[in-house]
C-alpha cells in the first residue's frame, strides 16, 4: 500500500493539474493568464457550499463547482475579448484578486445540524465534511482525483486531434492568418477561456473536499503563477506537457527531500532558463511532433 | 465579379489608398504593379478585411467593406501574403488540411469528430500538396522549409478552399529566376476557367506571361489599367518606375 505521504504528494499534483491544464489551455490559444486560481477558488466554494450546506451528493457538487467556474470564465473571456498579450495577463491578475478580495469579504451562513456552516469573510469556509461523513479515505479519494483527471486529460488528447485543436493552435500561432483561414478567433478564445475555468474548477472543488477547509489566502497569486509555470516547463506542444511541470515540481521538487528549502530557487531558475534556451517548454512542438514521427515510424516497421 | 469604387485607405494623416476604382472580370488574371509603396499590399489588405477603409467593394452581390476577415474568406475570396506567412509549428500537410475551415458543408460535428470526418478534406489537402509540388516534405513542419517551398504552401492553402478569387501578394518575393518560372508555371495551371486571379508583382516576366490586364498603383491611386505591354510602354508609368529626366 501507499504510505500517507505518498498519497498526499500525488492528491496533491493532481488537484494541481487541473490548474495546470487550464493555465495551458489558455496559453495554446495564446494568451498568458495570471488568474486561473481564481476558478479554482470559484469553484471551492461554490462547491463546498452545494455539499455542506445544501446537502448535495459530492459528484453533483464538484460539477456544480466546475460549472460556476466555467461560467466566471464566459464572464471574464467577453469584456477581455480586444486586449491581448500583457494587457490580458495584466487583466486575469486583476480579476483574480478580485474574486479573491470578494471572498474576504463573503459572507453566507446556514445552520446545518445545529451548527452554524459556511463562508466567513477571511475567516475561510470550514467544515466542509463530505469525505468525513461518507468515511472516504485518502486512498479512495486520491482514486476519484486521478479518475477526474483522466477524464479531462482525455478530453483534451482528443480535442488536440480534432481540427477544434488546430484551429486552437493556429489561433495561438498567429491569429490573423487564422482568420484568414475561415477562424471566428474571438468565439475560440472565449470558449478556450470558459472551458479552461471549468477544468480550473474541477481541482477547485476537489481540493476544498479534501482538506474540509478553504480560506481565501490560499488562492492567491502564487498559485496562479505556478498553474501558468507548469506549462510554461512542462512544454506547450501537448497536454502531457503540464502534466510533466507539475510531476518536476511538486513530485521532484517539493516532495523529496534533497532540494528543500531551495525549491523555489531551483524553481524559479528551472523557468528562467527553459524561457531562454526552450520559450514553449520542454514538450514543445517540435519535440512532439518528432516523437510522434519516431512511434509511426516504429508502427511501420514492425 | 469585383467591383472597387472610390476605395480610400488612411492611417492617421497619411493617404495609403485614395479613390481606387478597379474591376475584375471572371476568369481574368490581373496583373497589379506599381513602385514601393504605392498601395498594393494595402488593396489587398483592405479587401481582405484586415484594414478598414471607405468606399465600396463589391463581390459576387456582396459588400465587402465592414466585414470581419473571416466571414470574407469564407465567401470565396482568398489571399497569400508578401511576408510569407504559415503555420510553422504545424506539418505542411496541416497547413493545408487547417485552412479549411468555415466552408459551407461544414457542421459543429467537424470540429470535434476527428480524423474520421476530415478524411475527405484530408485527400483533398494531400492532393494540392502534390500538386504544388511539395509531395515529399508533406509531413514535415512548414517552419523548416525553404523558401519557396513555403510559397508554394501558401497557394496550396489558397487553393484547398477552391477560391472564386485569388489574390497573390508577390507570389515570386524572394525567388530565383528558375525558382520564379516554376511559380509562374504553376500559377498558369492553377487558376482554371471561372477564377479570378490577382497578382501583385514586381518581376515582369511573371506579369507578362500570365496577365491578360494590368493596372498600376503609384502613391495609392490608379495611373494606369490595360492590356500589359501596352501599359508598361506608357510614359506616366516608366515615370512612375523610373523618375523623370530631372530627378536622375
Amino acid at each position: 500500500m501507499l504510505d500517507d505521504h505518498l498519497i498526499g504528494v500525488l492528491s496533491n499534483m493532481g488537484m494541481i493539474s487541473f490548474i495546470a491544464l487550464s493555465a495551458y489551455l489558455v496559453l495554446v490559444v495564446g494568451e498568458i493568464s495570471f488568474g486561473q486560481q481564481a476558478f479554482f477558488a470559484i469553484s471551492a466554494y461554490a462547491s463546498g457550499i452545494a455539499s455542506a450546506m445544501w446537502g448535495w451528493p459530492f459528484l453533483g457538487a464538484v460539477l456544480w463547482g466546475a460549472a460556476i467556474a466555467g461560467l466566471a470564465g464566459l464572464l471574464l473571456a467577453i469584456p477581455t475579448l480586444r486586449i491581448r498579450g500583457l494587457y490580458f495577463a495584466i487583466a486575469t491578475l486583476a480579476f483574480a484578486e478580485m474574486v479573491r478580495l470578494a471572498l474576504e469579504i463573503f459572507t453566507y451562513r446556514v445552520e446545518v445540524d445545529g451548527e452554524l456552516v459556511g463562508p466567513d469573510g477571511s475567516e475561510g469556509f470550514r467544515d466542509i465534511r463530505y469525505i468525513y461523513e461518507a468515511d472516504i479515505s485518502a486512498g479512495a479519494f486520491l482514486l476519484v482525483i486521478l479518475a477526474l483527471l483522466a477524464v479531462t486529460l482525455g478530453a483534451i488528447l482528443w480535442i488536440e486531434r480534432t481540427r477544434l485543436g488546430a484551429v486552437m493552435r493556429m489561433v495561438g500561432e498567429d491569429p490573423v492568418l487564422a482568420r484568414l483561414q475561415g477562424v471566428n478567433v474571438n468565439l475560440t478564445k472565449i470558449a478556450t477561456v470558459a472551458a479552461a475555468g471549468l477544468i480550473a474548477g474541477i481541482g477547485g472543488a476537489l481540493y476544498a473536499h479534501l482538506n474540509t477547509y478553504v480560506e481565501p489566502k490560499i488562492f492567491n497569486v502564487m498559485l496562479g503563477v505556478h498553474g501558468l509555470a507548469y506549462g510554461l516547463i512542462g512544454g506547450l506542444g501537448t497536454a502531457f506537457g503540464p502534466l510533466l511541470g507539475v510531476a518536476l515540481d511538486i513530485g521532484v521538487l517539493e516532495s523529496t527531500r534533497a532540494f528543500s528549502g531551495y525549491r523555489m530557487i531551483v524553481f524559479g531558475g528551472l523557468v528562467a532558463v527553459l524561457l531562454i534556451v526552450r520559450p514553449r517548454g520542454l514538450l514543445d512542438e517540435a519535440a512532439v511532433y518528432r516523437i510522434r514521427r519516431f512511434l509511426l515510424r516504429k508502427d511501420a516497421g514492425d | 465579379m469585383l467591383a472597387i469604387e472610390g476605395l480610400t485607405v488612411r492611417f492617421g494623416g497619411l493617404t495609403a489608398l485614395e479613390d481606387v476604382s478597379l474591376h475584375a472580370a471572371e476568369g481574368e488574371v490581373l496583373g497589379l504593379i506599381g513602385p514601393n509603396g504605392s498601395g498594393k499590399t494595402t488593396l489587398i489588405n483592405a479587401l481582405t478585411g484586415i484594414y478598414p477603409a471607405t468606399g465600396r467593394v463589391r463581390f459576387r452581390e456582396v459588400d465587402l467593406l465592414g466585414l470581419p476577415p473571416e466571414r470574407i474568406v469564407r465567401l470565396g475570396l482568398v489571399r497569400t501574403f508578401q511576408n510569407l506567412r504559415v503555420f510553422r509549428r504545424m506539418t505542411v500537410l496541416d497547413n493545408v488540411l487547417a485552412a479549411q475551415n468555415g466552408m459551407p458543408d461544414m457542421r459543429f460535428a467537424d470540429l470535434v469528430g476527428g480524423r474520421r470526418r476530415d478524411a475527405e478534406r484530408r485527400e483533398r489537402a494531400r492532393g494540392l500538396v502534390e500538386r504544388v509540388g511539395l509531395g515529399g516534405d508533406a509531413d514535415r513542419l512548414a517552419g523548416e522549409l525553404p523558401l519557396a517551398s513555403q510559397r508554394r504552401l501558401e497557394l496550396a492553402r489558397a487553393l484547398v478552399r477552391d477560391p472564386a478569387l485569388l489574390l497573390l501578394d508577390e507570389p515570386s518575393g524572394g525567388m530565383t529566376p528558375a525558382e520564379t518560372r516554376g511559380m509562374t508555371e504553376l500559377i498558369a495551371a492553377l487558376a482554371c476557367p471561372g477564377r479570378t486571379v490577382i497578382v501583385v508583382e514586381h518581376k515582369m516576366a511573371l506579369i507578362t506571361g500570365l496577365c491578360t490586364r494590368l493596372a498600376v498603383l503609384n502613391f495609392g491611386r490608379p495611373i494606369a489599367i490595360g492590356e500589359p505591354a501596352e501599359v508598361l510602354r506608357r510614359p506616366e508609368v516608366v515615370e512612375a518606375y523610373l523618375g523623370t529626366e530631372s530627378y536622375r
